[in-house]
């Protein structure tokens, strides 16, 4: 057997190998008529109008920013955030649906400052929450709107600028990264907990060491950022 | 060389999916995670319902796409609740258009769960309690019984004929369940 096909087949089986804590990236995927469909921008940069209003008493617009600035700190990627217009309405669950239209292309981040819009769609008590409209056969993203919840204070254990991190990585097609579980849930027997600084920001939960740890993406993202917009 | 590099990338990531799908890692969105105690005690309602029907609608005001999921009460545990409910949930397929978050919860029909479930939102819907740990799914094992198909913690599980503790809570019986959930509400 030739070297190459070796390889191959080391990086075909690799997930078996390392099923519990191994998984280098995910991607937001579907199946169409068969056929793989990846779920990704058709382009970057992504440029986004920003609420009017606060979030958690404060300036989101800053928030907001650094988060930008910490997806496009990553290598060999094109920056992800283009203009930042921040509106001077202030959204909430009584205009948000005259605000908001899904198929005008204009991606929206939302500051639901009391909880209430994402109680409204159905989803209440998540710390955010990343919705992408886009084209199921072709996987390409059309619209998104990205809401942070507002009614829950940032701290070391529910981290607001971490949760703004993950959700735009939602929304460039990135899927949740489940390294870091067995910090939080004991049932992994014979593996070394992960040191809290290296669990990647697309893990689905706050990291309960300290959830600022999110604000920095691991090489797990980057491997997620890689795949769909790398060189 | 650089074709077959990409074939093996994407079987890779084919059986990785598979095995994340099969995990009980693929929790919703981002938030705190509460145990199911913490949940049932904090909870508005609690129901064991069965799902009747699935059905994605578009908003006309907003463009976006919510999965309308109504439910035969079939038990009420905790809270007021009529014979029938409906969860409106964002996300959900229409045509080729399909708004999504991952790890939004999908029913379905048939499908028998429990649902912990907050106030009403303002557009009069129940909601649940956690949108990842909310739903208790129910299986029937191969002599017939029911039980908890979702991971179940904080609860400490007592056997509802015998009233001794459940010392292996990997598959938790729908009546012990029940019987344990009720003690902490």
């Amino acid at each position: 057997m030739k070297t190459r096909h070796i390889l191959i087949m080391m990086i075909i089986l690799s997930p078996f190998f390392f099923v519990q804590n191994s998984y280098s990236y995910h991607t937001l995927n579907n199946i169409f008529d068969s056929a793989f469909v990846f779920r990704s921008l058709p382009g970057l940069p992504v440029n986004f109008r920003i609420d009017g209003g606060t979030l958690g008493g404060g300036n989101g617009l800053a928030i907001v920013e650094d988060a930008c600035d910490e997806w496009d700190g990553l290598p060999n990627i094109p920056n992800f955030c283009g203009n930042l217009n921040q509106i001077e309405t202030d959204i909430t669950s009584s205009n948000f649906n005259s605000l908001t239209d899904e198929n005008d292309g204009t991606h929206d981040i939302i500051f639901d400052e009391d909880g209430s819009i994402l109680a409204d769609i159905g989803v209440p008590g998540v710390l955010g929450l990343g919705l992408t409209t886009f084209n199921t056969a072709t996987g390409q993203i059309t619209d998104i709107t990205i809401l942070i919840n507002g009614s829950i204070p940032s701290s070391a254990s529910a981290d607001l600028l971490a949760t703004v991190i993950h959700e735009m990585g939602h929304t460039w097609g990135f899927a949740h990264i489940p390294i870091g579980g067995i910090n939080t849930t004991n049932s992994v027997n014979g593996f070394d907990r992960i040191d809290p600084d290296a669990i990647p920001t697309m893990y689905p939960f706050a990291i309960p060491q300290d959830d600022r740890f999110g604000r920095s993406l691991e090489s797990d993202d980057l491997g997620s950022a890689l795949l769909l917009y790398g060189p | 060389m650089r074709q077959l590099f990409k074939t093996a990338v994407l079987l890779t990531l084919f059986f990785s999916s598979i095995m994340l799908g099969s995990s009980d890692n693929s929790y919703a969105l981002k938030e705190i995670r509460s145990t199911t105690a913490d949940l049932a005690r904090t909870a508005d309602g609690v129901v064991l319902a069965n799902c009747v029907k699935s059905e994605a609608r578009i908003d006309e005001d907003t463009g976006l796409i919510f999965t309308y999921t109504t439910f035969k009460v079939d038990e009420r545990l905790k809270g007021e609740y009529g014979d029938e409910i409906v969860l409106r949930i964002v996300g959900g397929t229409v045509g080729e258009k399909t708004v999504s978050s991952p790890y939004l919860p999908k029913f379905t029909a048939n499908e028998d769960v429990i649902l912990m479930l907050g106030p009403d939102n303002t557009k009069g819907y129940p909601v649940l309690k956690s949108i990842s740990r909310g739903i208790l799914r129910i299986e029937t094992d191969e002599s017939g019984a029911k039980y908890i198909a979702t991971p179940v913690d904080g609860l400490e599980i007592i056997n509802s004929k015998t009233n001794q503790r459940v010392v292996n809570g990997n598959k938790v019986n729908l009546d012990d369940f029940i019987n344990s959930i009720n003690e902490v509400m």
